[in-house]
């Protein structure tokens, strides 16, 4: 490679980045600006910051808050990387090898480029001129001797780089299997969603228990200093926990060295530690480990990335002629049971039933779509579990009928984005509906019939979480039951409207959507804003229940019983007429879903 | 095909041309040639992730023509080409021949393969079981028939659907 390969590859990274900047719309180019000023303010206030701090500080912090500092800068550079490569990694176009093996390129040149390049990113963008600006502090204050910590910094640097460049040569290795890579896309996405909300539940989560202590030591503190019967126990009290903080304290800070002596991110602020504490063999060593992991990864890296551009080629081993794939197979004439599309689904016909089972098959076949199902679940359960923690019962005492609709509403809003544009999980596949014979009313039963076990399932899952936490009476259970019967009605009356009149095409790999307009967007959004209002009706029984203070009868169930059965009548009576309104617009729909 | 999505055929082949180390000038000219002769000058806005396949294949051989290389790979260079472009580049690759360089190309699509091709390879289950001029592949007999000897397949077998047959069920 000489320089003007290296100038082309620079080029070409960045009008990729410019074009697919360009191509998400302008409201993302803005946002692009607006991120990339804000990171070279910050990076500029952050190296500034750490200088100015360190000079200040410094001088007066024992060896164990710079390992504080240290580790929490750590911390914060690899949270920011991981965020970075999570969502980096669902990009379809990033560099590869293949794209570059034709050309007259060396893959070990290849290969190193595409290793520098990785350090071109945000969070080193942010953090590392931090990094240096702390240790351009700690030479300030203790002397030019601190220079040797300067490979701590770099160890650390190629060790994070390295080990997160091979990572993502296996991930790539491994999403050559399309069916494969679209489960990993989908996992790293759910990542990253966690990831995301992870400082804030641990903040949360810490939040709480400090509040908790606090409020108990001002009360031990008061009772102290009062002369009453109780303030001697107080005292006494107050002391055990001061003994009990400060052990706490010292065990935090036994965990937090040895855990960063046992896992390498840690070795950068202990090898700080150790060098600002003049023990050098120790600093050296931690900047030995790290450069080493580092090199060790790289050189594993790029063994598998020549494995795998040399798999397939002469040196290869003949593929042995598969001679029986030239005889034809015979129809097999022997009895085998129905398919799971085969069978039949009470009340409705085979049509029906074949749409239903379909429809359902290839919805839990998508990782994505599992995806968008696992999230809301998923980030409900941790935030349901540290609002439960936080608050006591005793606060939804006499609401429990009301609780039902929230439990029945999240159920909802599970399976809200797959139903509001349910001709846009079928992609190209709509084509199949548009040339069938079906009277388009049992298409959209037949799609409404596929998700309800979805949406009862999780609907239920909550309902019981609810039952857990305040318990239900067995009829006002059962009155919830109709209750979510009568909600999914309800919504797809609602959803089968949106997703004939604002359908959005999806991208393949996912539900980003690949070409939705302002006016297509406003309307699923405003459709989301409905539900509540659609399923305003439904909080009548509770209401009734409430001021007749009938909490001890079957009236919660009974009129939800007497909903359900309207809502049933209404939902048979409007699908028909949302049938005749898709079988108006199935061309522009189709156009809509297909036109790239 | 080593192609970027986020990139426009120009910008494509700039980069291949900067890689080759090509002079600016002579890229440019050869680029505007070869995105007029394949039918990509009108979609020179667009990015390759918007293209069809045809148009892609068409993008890719602009790249590896225009380094002016003497020896071609190409890998069902016809496939989803429409009959205009595919015309023009059966007469773009004859003239590269003509003047002494070689093109390597695999296809399915056998009657292509007897056209254009001097030599031939059979490749069944990833081995190289025949290779040959074209002309010494037997007595008058097409590459197909020859093809389908190699492979094994039953000549004599007639396949039908039982429901397409006079006693269709």
């Amino acid at each position: 490679m000489n320089g003007k390969h290296l100038k082309a590859i620079l080029w070409l990274r960045w009008r990729i980045l410019r074009n697919r900047t360009q191509r998400s719309g302008k409201a993302s180019r803005v946002f692009m600006g607006f991120l990339l000023i804000a990171a070279v303010c910050l990076s500029v206030a952050l190296f500034a910051g750490s200088i100015a701090l360190g000079i200040h500080r410094l001088p007066v912090s024992t060896p164990f808050e710079i390992f504080v500092a240290w580790l929490a800068l750590c911390l914060a550079f690899l949270f920011s990387w991981t965020v970075g490569l999570l969502s980096d990694l669902q990009r379809s176009d990033a560099m590869s090898f293949k794209n570059l093996l034709h050309l007259p390129v060396s893959l070990s040149w290849v290969f190193l480029y595409n290793y520098l390049s990785s350090f071109v990113s945000l969070s080193v963008m942010i953090f590392v001129p931090a990094m240096f600006g702390l240790l351009f502090a700690m030479v300030w204050v203790d002397g030019p001797m601190m220079v040797l910590a300067l490979p701590l910094l770099i160890g650390f640097l190629g060790m994070v780089t390295a080990i997160t460049y091979q990572l993502r040569g296996w991930l790539a290795r491994l999403m050559e299997d399309k069916r494969r890579g679209r489960n990993i896309v989908s996992l790293l996405t759910l990542l990253l969603v966690l990831l995301a909300q992870a400082p804030n539940l641990i903040n949360m989560s810490v939040q709480s228990d400090s509040r908790a202590e606090r409020a108990e030591l001002r009360e031990l503190r008061n009772l102290s200093r009062t002369d009453g019967p109780g303030q001697a126990l107080a005292i006494q009290k107050l002391a055990l926990l001061e003994e009990q903080e400060v052990r706490e304290d010292s065990s935090l800070k036994a965990s937090l060295t040895l855990g960063a002596q046992v896992l390498p991110i840690g070795w950068l602020p202990i090898g700080m530690r150790a060098a600002s504490e003049r023990r050098w063999f120790v600093s050296l060593l931690c900047g030995l480990g790290m450069l080493s992991i580092g090199s060790w990864s790289l050189r594993r890296s790029y063994r598998k990335t020549l494995q795998g551009a040399v798999k397939g080629g002469g040196a290869a081993t003949p593929v042995p002629v598969p001679i029986e794939s030239n005889v034809r197979a015979e129809p097999s004439t022997t009895q085998r049971k129905p398919s799971f599309v085969e069978r039949p689904v009470p009340f409705v016909n085979a049509r029906v039933a074949g749409i239903a089972r379909t429809s359902l098959l290839s919805f839990v076949r998508a990782p994505e779509a599992k995806l968008m199902l696992l999230s809301p679940i998923i980030l409900l359960g941790l935030y349901g579990y540290i609002l439960v923690q936080r608050s006591s019962t005793s606060t939804f005492q006499g609401y429990t009928s009301f609780l039902t609709l929230g439990a029945v509403t999240m159920g909802m809003l599970s399976v809200m984005h797959m139903i509001q544009n349910q001709f846009g999980l079928d992609r190209g596949g709509f084509r199949a509906y548009l040339l069938s014979p079906t009277p388009r009313a049992e298409i959209l039963l037949g799609k409404n019939i596929a998700m309800a076990p979805i949406a009862f399932i999780i609907g239920f899952a909550a309902l019981t979480l609810v039952q857990v936490l305040m318990p239900l009476g067995a009829l006002h259970l059962l009155g919830a039951c109709f209750q979510l019967a009568s909600a999914y009605l309800m919504l797809c009356m609602l959803w089968n409207l949106i997703s004939i009149i604002s359908p959005i095409r999806l991208k393949d790999n996912g539900m980003k959507p690949a070409n939705a307009s302002f006016k297509g967007s406003m309307i699923q959004l405003g459709a989301s804003l409905l539900v509540p209002v659609v399923l305003l009706p439904l909080i009548v029984p509770a209401i009734a229940e409430k001021i007749l203070g009938w909490q001890h009868t079957p009236l919660f169930t009974v009129l939800h019983l007497l909903i359900l059965v309207a809502v049933f009548l209404i939902y048979r009576l409007a699908i028909r007429h949302q049938g005749l309104f898709l079988q108006a617009r199935e061309q522009r729909i189709l156009i809509t879903l297909t036109q790239e | 095909m080593a192609l970027f999505d986020n990139l426009k055929a120009a910008e494509y082949l700039t980069f291949v041309g900067s890689m080759h180390s090509m002079k600016k000038g002579l890229m440019r000219t050869r680029i505007e040639e070869l995105l007029a002769l394949l039918d990509l000058e009108k979609d020179r806005d667009k990015l390759t992730v918007e293209y069809s396949s045809g148009m892609k294949k068409k993008l890719a051989l602009a790249a590896a023509l225009l380094p002016d290389p003497d020896l071609l790979f190409l890998d069902e260079p016809f496939e989803g080409v429409d009959a205009i472009a595919s015309l023009t580049i059966r007469k773009l690759l004859a003239t590269f021949v003509e003047r002494g360089s070689t093109v390597f190309l695999t296809s399915h699509v056998l009657e292509v393969v007897e056209r254009l091709c001097t030599h031939v390879g059979i490749i069944v289950g990833g081995e190289l079981v025949e290779q040959t001029r074209l002309a010494d592949l037997g007595s008058g007999g097409s590459l197909e028939q020859r093809f389908l000897e190699v492979v094994g397949t039953d000549l004599d077998a007639d396949p039908q659907l039982s429901w397409l047959g006079e006693d269709g069920v």
